[in-house]
């Protein structure tokens, strides 16, 4: 990495607050499956869903098949809000070369 | 186990949209663990209170091992797009320094430099990357000690460190300061060279990708050359090779899928020699202040990549017909190696200037984002390249015109 210093930020998220039910985070899947993401197409479904209480956040398939797992900025905003009960699913936008970019959001209690 | 010591950052590009936590220490937890899940890595970085929840919430998805030590920054890396410089925030003279310096001793450790601070590494095998923006530290500064060191470095840093330019110089320095046995300098857009201390040396070559994304490719390519030379007993030169190509698979698909099949595809060997000679146009609108704005950046980062650039904007000037611009535009036009069209919003201007380009056999990049297949149909047919994403349009206008002018001297040559 290389830069430049100084400046303020033009952060496009993490600090502000943001109600559960209006959640919309589009990354794409960390550690994904490659056997399983080449079977998605765009405009899948997939839900969200914690492994445990503390994490980690998984992309689940309608097959019962992990994706990959979720990894944003902050984690525990969305894992706060699974453990609150909200619920949440992700939409495939993309599938090119072992990656897999997603659109999550929520689906309300 | 490998052992890796270095940053952990929020990445931010604004264009295209990206936001990740990341790091030099990070990416490389990240691309060893992709390249082989059963090698454990022991990471240790300096994280905030906030920081250290998200590694520790990393633990649960990875096998890594994280030592976190605490520091006050939350530090940014934040991007305009990807061949920009970034801002650094907070400002790295304001970044809190740790009361206490990492210290780590193991048999294998990959070693970034980092922000906050430094760190005492002492290993067997070492590989050291300064990656530092604003003053890199060579190694033996940090007062780390290698058995077999591995010194990964990009050409702007070793010659700031060194403060000279010559090849030679700088080879002697960290063989004879930093006791180095290898030494891995990354020269950009023309790969990279390693040399090793019994004298020895190789060019190992850049890919052509179909797509180019820049931020963290250093990372990469450090992680995986000591995956290969710590861990997988692979000498320098092969690990510098296989790091070169990791690193294309990257670039090419934002992700670290190295092992699977087909993210080989599209990608293939490069050779350049030298920098192009030949002169870029860089066709597009300046009336608007974002127009403006956006042809700076691209001379900018036309420039940065090694090129030579006309710009009419900055190198004729706003004027009217009677001024004589259009004639001046022209004579560049005709003198150039490759037109660079922002296409966008299809300023009159520019056309006509592709069009000029396109008759003249002058190679087109069309920078364009956002106008239908069917009005682009006169550019498609007339094997105009193109390129909806700007950073990969800038690559493809150097790799075309190095082939251009390299396939140009075999002709003469023959």
């Amino acid at each position: 990495m290389s830069g430049s210093s100084g400046g303020s930020s033009f952060s496009s998220g993490g600090q502000r607050q943001q109600d559960c039910g209006d959640i919309v985070i589009r990354t794409q899947l960390a550690s994904p499956d490659p056997e399983v993401i080449e079977e998605l197409g765009k405009g899948d479904i997939l839900t969200i869903t914690l492994a445990s209480a503390t994490g980690p956040l998984q992309a689940i398939t309608n097959d019962g098949a992990v994706a990959g797992a979720i990894l944003t900025t902050d984690p525990g905003l969305l894992i706060t809000c699974i453990n609150q009960g909200y619920n949440f699913l992700a939409r495939v936008l993309e599938v090119d070369g072992g990656d897999c970019k997603i659109s999550i959001y929520s689906t309300g209690k | 186990m490998i052992t890796i010591i270095g940053g952990t950052y929020d990445e931010w590009c604004l264009h295209p949209p990206f936001e990740e936590k990341n790091g030099s220490g990070l990416r490389a937890c990240y691309a060893i663990n992709s390249l082989d899940k059963n090698t454990q890595i022991d990471f240790h970085t300096y994280s905030s209170e906030k920081t250290s929840k998200i590694l520790q919430y990393l633990e649960s998805i990875y096998k890594f091992k994280i030592t976190k030590h605490l520091s006050k920054n939350d530090i940014s890396f934040e991007y305009d797009y990807p061949l920009r410089k970034p801002v650094i925030s907070p400002r790295p003279d304001l970044i809190v320094k740790p009361k206490n310096e990492i210290y780590v001793e193991a048999d294998n450790i990959l070693y970034f430099g980092m922000l906050e601070g430094n760190a005492v590494a002492k290993g067997k095998k070492v590989v050291y990357d300064p990656q530092s923006p604003v003053k890199p530290i060579p190694f033996h500064k940090t007062k780390s000690t290698a058995d077999e060191l591995a010194v990964v470095i990009n050409i702007k840093e070793a010659r700031q460190i060194v403060k000279n330019d010559k090849l030679e110089v700088i080879k002697r320095y960290f063989f004879e300061k930093d006791k180095a046995s290898v030494l891995v300098i990354k020269m950009g857009p023309k790969g990279a060279m390693v040399f090793l201390k019994t004298g020895e040396s190789i060019v190992i070559p850049v890919y052509k990708t179909s797509y180019v994304w820049p931020i963290g490719s250093g990372d990469v390519f450090a992680a995986v050359f000591a995956y290969y030379w710590m861990e997988n007993g692979k000498t320098a030169f092969e690990a510098a090779q296989k790091a070169s190509f990791s690193t294309a698979i990257y670039c090419n698909s934002r992700n670290y899928a190295f092992t699977y099949k087909k993210s080989a595809d599209n990608i293939e060997a490069l050779n350049i020699k030298d920098y192009p000679k030949g002169k870029v146009y860089l066709a597009g609108p300046f009336f608007t202040y974002a127009q403006k704005w956006l042809i700076n950046e691209l001379r900018s980062s036309l420039i940065g990549l090694g090129l030579n650039v006309f710009s009419p904007w900055h190198d004729v000037g706003e004027g009217s017909v009677e001024d004589g611009v259009a004639e001046k535009d022209i004579d560049a036009l005709k003198e150039c190696k490759i037109v660079f069209a922002v296409v966008d919003g299809f300023d009159s201007g520019t056309i006509f200037e592709v069009g000029y380009a396109v008759k003249q056999e002058i190679p087109v990049i069309a920078y364009v984002e956002n106008e239908s297949k069917p009005s682009l149909t006169m550019l498609t047919g007339t094997n105009c390249h193109i390129e909806k994403d700007m950073t990969t349009a800038l690559y493809k206008c150097l790799w075309i015109l190095a082939e251009n002018e390299q396939s140009n001297t075999v002709v003469r040559g023959n």
